[in-house]
């Protein structure tokens, strides 16, 4: 009887409840929850990046000079055409491409070579893989101002290991040729890391039958990793390749920090190139139609690296 | 025992030798990133006239150059405000982390989060001249305002993909219990989710607060002489006329010894995140 009672109250407190006003919002927000649930984080990205995107294209067909040129004038794609025949334009592309490729590249070889030793147990290892991971989450713009003591031609430590191996010292920033290679150099010292944990990742999700048949049939170490690793690895390879292509080609903190894009220019990449016209020479104008440019640009990088993922790999 | 012991030794040497055989080699790969960190903090105590002779490793150490950069940089306010910048990118990049990460995982939008991924691919340069011409035009240039909206760009896809990783592995029986027993779906979210997913929220605001710590391209256009960020007093020592070198080594301490020490207390967690975006897709 008792507990009859109970759940007939139980039963009018629900329809009470039911009937209040905090419970119609939670029933409303019930009903609506993937839609209001997102609106903060699609006003603000709305906001903050389709926004701002409209604007640039805006910008990119206009002449505005924040001082020379202050009323803008649309010119049409004259933004676009224009830095075709400036060589420093030419060079930062060139530059670009040169720095991601050979950062990327020597930051993959490495990686996979640390992702293959940390891919066993051993003493120690999560010490050693936490000092690993230190880059990583280190102040670029910190280890730009470490790097640019090593560089120093007279006295930074780099040359003084040259010397004390009987060699002659490297004018490391202040070359134009050796410049994008120090740059390079630091680009493989601080971005390693991130490809040794995505590759670590992949290795420890491999399965070993494959390793074990490999090695009944006597393969050596190189055919198993050329043969069994790699192919198995082609995931995991093609978006750590794809996540630093994209970031490598954004680079901008060591570059300004270390060489400022100098000497004459000579490691000058798009970013910074379009931040010198914007925010030095304050061509808006033609900064707007570069970063559109070096947008796109960074789109086709990305999507000539899925479009390889997806290709079959023959080994 | 003899012959037992002929039969144990050789294995055991081999497997001393390549204990240690590791460990040499571990060494030689985690010395040039230790040896780099070890560099700044050694040198920041440095006198300078000893950077001339960069044999020089055994000296008394100073801290005469720490008080040198309070005193005459400008990076102590812009710890400050780096702090507040990077305290609030956070918590709002968390909160739109975490219920869009919750709605994507729960009502399957890939759609959304393809798209917010794809913000994460547009060049900081590109969004900057746009932000600095409307920031010029409403007057948020040089407040932490602007420079906090700007880092938000950093966060919130960042934090919607971390959070996305955590919030999978939450298994939805738990709710799917909650509303049979009459909870709303928002009650469930609340009880049960919420508190599920505060080891993965810390993870990720650490990760979201360290990525807009560091960053210093959009502080560098859109702060000025009163509002701008740590990284920014930083770059100010890349000039080798601003402050002498052992400055130069202090003031990169000052910025990175912070960040060792969280990530040391929360490697584990870290590691998956740091990969966010890689694996996991």
């Amino acid at each position: 009887m008792a507990v009859t009672q109970k759940v007939l109250a139980s039963g009018l407190d629900d329809r009470r409840a039911r009937e209040s006003l905090g419970w119609r919002v939670l029933e409303w927000l019930d009903l609506h929850m993937p839609i209001v649930f997102n609106i903060p984080t699609v006003i603000f990205l709305f906001g903050l990046v389709a926004v701002p995107i409209a604007l640039v294209i805006g910008t990119s067909f206009t002449d505005w000079q924040l001082v020379t040129k202050p009323d803008p004038d649309f010119v049409g794609f004259d933004n676009y055409v224009k830095p075709w025949g400036d060589e420093r334009w030419l060079g930062a592309i060139w530059h670009t491409f040169a720095y991601a490729l050979f950062s990327v590249g020597g930051q993959f070889v490495l990686g996979l070579a640390t992702a293959m030793l940390f891919n066993r147990s051993f003493a120690g290892k999560a010490f050693y893989r936490s000092v690993w991971m230190m880059p990583m989450v280190a102040m670029s713009v910190a280890i730009s101002l470490v790097w640019i003591l090593f560089f120093d031609n007279a006295y930074g430590i780099l040359n003084f290991g040259l010397e004390a191996l009987g060699l002659s010292g490297i004018e490391w920033i202040t070359s134009p040729e050796w410049a994008l290679v120090s740059l390079i150099i630091v680009g493989i010292w601080h971005h390693t890391p991130f490809m040794t944990l995505i590759l670590l990742a992949g290795l420890q999700s491999l399965p070993q039958d494959p390793f074990e048949a490999a090695r009944i049939d006597g393969a050596s170490r190189w055919q198993m990793l050329v043969h069994i690793t790699l192919p198995l690895l082609k995931t995991h390879i093609m978006v750590a390749l794809i996540l630093r292509s994209i970031f490598g080609v954004k680079e901008f903190d060591t570059i300004l920090a270390i060489t400022e894009g100098g000497p004459r220019y000579a490691s000058e990449t798009m970013n910074l190139n379009i931040y010198f016209n914007a925010f030095e020479y304050q061509y808006m104008g033609e900064a707007a139609a570069k970063g559109v440019f070096f947008f796109l640009f960074i789109l086709c990088v990305q999507s000539i690296l899925v479009k390889l993922r997806k290709r079959k790999w023959s080994y | 025992m003899v012959l037992l012991l002929k039969r144990l030794l050789p294995r055991r040497m081999h497997e001393i030798a390549e204990t240690i055989a590791t460990q040499i080699v571990m060494i030689a790969v985690v010395a040039p990133f230790f040896f780099i960190f070890f560099y700044m903090f050694w040198n920041s105590l440095k006198p300078d006239y000893l950077f001339f002779e960069p044999g020089t490793w055994i000296f008394e150490p100073l801290w005469s150059n720490y008080t040198e950069v309070f005193e005459y940089s400008d990076l102590i306010p812009n710890i400050v405000n780096s702090l507040i910048i990077s305290t609030a990118a956070t918590f709002i990049g968390l909160v739109c982390g975490l219920l869009t990460a919750y709605t994507v995982a729960r009502y399957n939008l890939r759609k959304l989060a393809m798209a917010i991924l794809v913000t994460r691919m547009i060049p900081y340069i590109t969004a900057l001249v746009p932000f600095w011409i409307v920031y010029k035009h409403v007057g948020l240039l040089n407040t932490h305002a602007g420079i906090i909206l700007a880092h938000l760009v950093i966060t919130i896809p960042f934090g919607v993909w971390i959070m996305m990783g955590f919030i999978e592995d939450i298994p939805k029986d738990l709710e799917e219990a909650a509303w049979i027993d009459g909870a709303s779906k928002t009650q469930a979210f609340l009880r049960i989710v919420l508190p599920l997913s505060t080891p993965g929220m810390v993870a990720t605001a650490i990760l979201c607060f360290i990525f807009s710590w560091n960053n210093f391209q959009l502080a560098l256009v859109l702060g000025g002489f009163d509002v701008s960020t740590a990284p920014v007093s930083v770059f100010k020592y890349a000039d080798p006329e601003a402050g002498g070198s052992g400055q130069m080594m202090a003031a990169a301490t000052l910025v990175t010894l912070p960040v060792f020490f969280i990530v040391l207390l929360i490697q584990k967690q870290l590691t998956a995140g740091l990969t966010v975006g890689g694996v996991k897709q």
